[in-house]
């Protein structure tokens, strides 16, 4: 038997309305309000064992105590399951019943659902924290919202793996993962082109972010002729045996080099760039790292001063999220360092 | 020759009904084994070792060559995946099957030419000499059974296995070369041996017959062409200066295109791929019933600079329009590089008033919550998901391993001495076809 915890504020609990919101939390045995409906739904497998209270002010004037007082009755109880709401479109008892859920599973690793109308402000909040359903924006769609939060709930309860949010009828959690389709992605394509042609729906299976980012080029805070210049690389030059263990392609990893090493030849460069022919960079460190060319404008008095270390990393397959931290720190160090203008060689 | 006559000599071909007709029969395999002589019996492929091993030998630069077979179903892993090629053989017309390779140069996708089906000749093998960056040839694995197994297109078909060892002093190049080529002969030499065998069905690949009344559906296929092992072979040659260039799908599905790039072996599109393209398949079997199929424009992914990219996007959309495409397919071989080729494409299709749907990996990133795509424009809105390169599969122990006792370490990614046998997780990077952009495999990305 699945034993199921449920979280209601004190108007479902059949407490009372806005007047009743400062009600404390308490704990009542057995299924209360929706949670009958919610006992009927989950079938013989399960028994919605105790119901959570709190009103939706009184979670909100100190939530960290409420939500203490919730794990402190889940720690106890240890359920197999913890439902909250469904709580729809609503805004202070949306916010309470995913941070229920959230603690749930992240303090007591107890499995947690709640159900939400997808633009209520919980959804972004806490979309990443814990399993959420789709809803209408009211309690008229109640029904519905247990049907739903009772198909999923027993799963994760079984300890079965999410699918994808489309197949278990639940709102995305924010990440994507690979997925074992019936049809190869040919079969999937020509059926969603001759939609497209026929001007029928059709759902692409990656959507383009809002807007991209857009950079702005920074201003040279001196003249070019005094400027320190610095070198930096995704050419993957790494001193030989790559000490610094930067990966040849999806990198997470950067590092600096003293220039002198490359300019001298007492330290052997090569590339561990994956994505591209590297061996004539390999024959000559210069073809990735202009040092020499660097030198030369010095000498010419075209630019200041050539900066000591130059910065390397791999950029080949690298996730936006890593690509983006690798810049900033880059960025951050070449500040510290006194660098007014970097040249960023590529491949 | 005068013009007058030249003209009627034009005017005899476009009386043609089908001017490039391939008639491509299929021969059902649904078992393969080893035995004194290579034929096919009720479906039974048996195949004498010694004679593939000698077609092998034929070549200096290789010093030895087992076989093995790895069945459907079967707790067997085969790692150092390299090619993999369709058993095929021209049974009427000129040529061979792998122009440029394997016989004559003469036109692909006329004639007849069968096909042994539900095998494949894949090859698993290690270099002679040191390399790095992009040169490498890196580890790519096929479970054939188990948890692991819809990670490669290759679970799904029985592989015969070939283990050619190579000659210290060859180059990696050269190497390369023998055993691509050794390969294609054995191909050939299979299906010759299996010709006369029932058929269980034929496809016709014309250029022939419009349907004015359905929408005019165009293929744009990019191939990977980069440097000694990532490149891609076109009627034998390296694919380096190609622009958008229109090819007859027969000439493709009959072995026109030969694959050899070992980057990633998740993204590979494998020659075995190129002779099944599935968008070839399904455009060709949809053709006149629910689609025109009017043609396909292959290109070179990986041009070098932007301007190139813009310029070879330029291309093929102007092709696609002088095609009549209502629609466009498009799909690639590769990572971030080829994605901006392929996005450009996309937009100038678009902007040309071509709907499009592009097939495109993802890099989702270790935790999935990245952006997934390495480069889109706004225009990219019906995009099919082949799957992200990020993440690990769970590789249970196998009973039996083909081609090597460990996997193959390449720097950081993958680390030395881990052994074949399992259990251990392994990037998708290394799943052998697991995301190709042909769409031939079952994974997809999704959100969850």
């Amino acid at each position: 038997m699945i034993r199921v915890a449920h979280y209601l504020n004190q108007f479902f609990a059949g407490i009372g309305g806005e007047d009743k919101a400062d009600a404390p939390f308490e704990v009542r045995q057995g299924a209360v309000g929706p949670g009958r409906a919610l006992a009927m739904a989950l079938g013989d497998q399960a028994e919605v064992v105790q119901t959570l209270v709190c009103g939706d002010n009184r979670f909100h004037e100190d939530p960290d105590a409420a939500i203490e007082a919730a794990i402190a009755v889940l720690e106890e109880s240890r359920p197999d399951l913890l439902v909250a709401g469904p709580a729809f479109n609503a805004g202070r008892y949306g916010l309470a019943c995913a941070a229920v859920c959230a603690a749930a599973r992240e303090r007591l690793g107890i499995p947690s659902i709640t159900g939400l109308f997808p633009e209520a402000p919980a959804v972004d909040v806490f979309r990443s924290r814990t399993v959420m359903v789709p809803t209408g924006d009211s309690a008229g769609s109640m029904k519905d919202a247990i049907d739903r939060i009772a198909a999923v709930g027993l799963r994760i309860a079984a300890g079965l793996a999410l699918r994808p949010a489309a197949i278990d009828g639940r709102i995305p959690m924010g990440y994507r993962a690979n997925w074992v389709e019936a049809a190869t992605a040919a079969e999937r394509a020509i059926p969603m082109l001759l939609a497209r042609l026929a001007g029928e729906p059709y759902a692409s299976e990656v959507t383009l972010p809002d807007q991209a980012e857009t950079v702005t080029p920074a201003r040279l805070a001196v003249p070019l002729a005094e400027a320190t210049v610095a070198l930096v690389t995704e050419g993957g030059l790494v001193p030989l045996g790559n000490p610094d263990r930067i990966e040849s392609s999806s990198a997470t990893r950067w590092a600096a080099y003293p220039v002198a090493d490359l300019e001298s030849g007492a330290v052997a460069f090569r590339s561990i760039h994956a994505g591209y022919d590297s061996r004539w960079v390999d024959e000559d460190p210069n073809r990735m790292v202009p040092v020499d060319a660097m030198r030369a404008l010095v000498e010419e008095g075209v630019v200041g001063r050539l900066h000591d270390r130059f910065f390397a990393t791999t950029g080949t397959g690298t996730s936006v999220v890593n690509a983006s931290r690798i810049g900033d720190e880059i960025a951050k160090q070449l500040i510290n360092e006194g660098v007014h203008a970097v040249i960023v060689t590529s491949t | 020759m005068l013009w007058s006559d030249r003209k009627t000599e034009m005017g005899a071909i476009a009386a043609m009904e089908h001017p490039f007709s391939l008639d491509l029969h299929t021969i059902e395999v649904s078992d393969v084994r080893f035995g004194p002589e290579t034929r096919i019996d009720d479906g039974t492929l048996t195949v004498a070792a010694a004679e593939i091993e000698a077609l092998l030998l034929e070549d200096p630069r290789i010093a030895g060559a087992e076989i093995e077979i790895a069945r459907p179903g079967e707790s067997v892993r085969i790692v150092h995946c390299l090619d993999a090629v369709e058993p095929r053989v021209k049974v009427a017309g000129d040529g061979g099957v792998f122009p440029g390779f394997v016989g004559p140069m003469r036109q692909a996708g006329t004639g007849e030419t069968v096909r042994l089906a539900g095998v494949a000749v894949l090859t698993s093998s290690h270099f002679p000499q040191p390399a790095s960056g992009l040169m490498q040839a890196r580890e790519g694995v096929v479970d054939m059974s188990g948890p692991a197994a819809p990670y490669s297109p290759f679970s799904r078909v029985t592989n015969l296995v070939l283990l050619p060892t190579p000659n210290p002093e060859t180059s990696n190049e050269d190497y390369d070369d023998a055993i691509r080529r050794g390969a294609l002969r054995v191909a050939e030499h299979l299906a010759r041996a299996c010709a006369g065998a029932t058929r269980s069905s034929t496809t016709t690949f014309t250029s022939g017959t419009r349907h004015p009344d359905l929408p005019k559906v165009v293929y744009f296929l990019q191939l990977q062409g980069q440097a000694p092992m990532s490149d891609t072979f076109l009627y034998g040659h390296v694919i380096h200066n190609l622009v958008p260039t229109p090819i007859l799908p027969g000439e493709i599905m009959d072995g026109a295109i030969v694959n050899g790039v070992y980057v990633y072996a998740c993204y590979k599109n494998p020659t075995y791929l190129h002779q099944n393209n599935p968008i070839i398949w399904d455009l060709q079997q949809r053709h006149g019933v629910d689609l025109d199929f009017a043609g396909v424009i292959i290109n070179r992914g990986h041009n070098y600079t932007h301007e190139e990219k813009e310029r070879s996007s330029l291309w093929a959309a102007k092709l696609a329009r002088t095609m009549g495409a209502d629609g466009a397919i498009l799909t690639g071989e590769g990572g971030g590089n080829s994605a901006i080729d392929m996005m450009l494409a996309c937009q100038y299709m678009e902007q040309a008033g071509i709907e499009t749907v592009v097939l495109s990996s993802e890099a989702t990133g270790e935790d999935g919550y990245d952006f997934p795509l390495f480069y889109s424009v706004p225009e990219a809105n019906a995009i099919v998901s082949v799957g992200s390169h990020d993440g690990f599969v769970a590789m249970p122990e196998v009973e039996r391993v083909i081609g090597d006792e460990f996997l193959k370490e390449d720097g950081v990614l993958l680390a030395a001495g881990v052994p074949a046998r399992g259990p251990f997780d392994l990037r998708m990077y290394y799943q052998y076809c697991g995301i190709n952009q042909l769409g031939a495999n079952v994974i997809a990305g999704r959100a969850f």
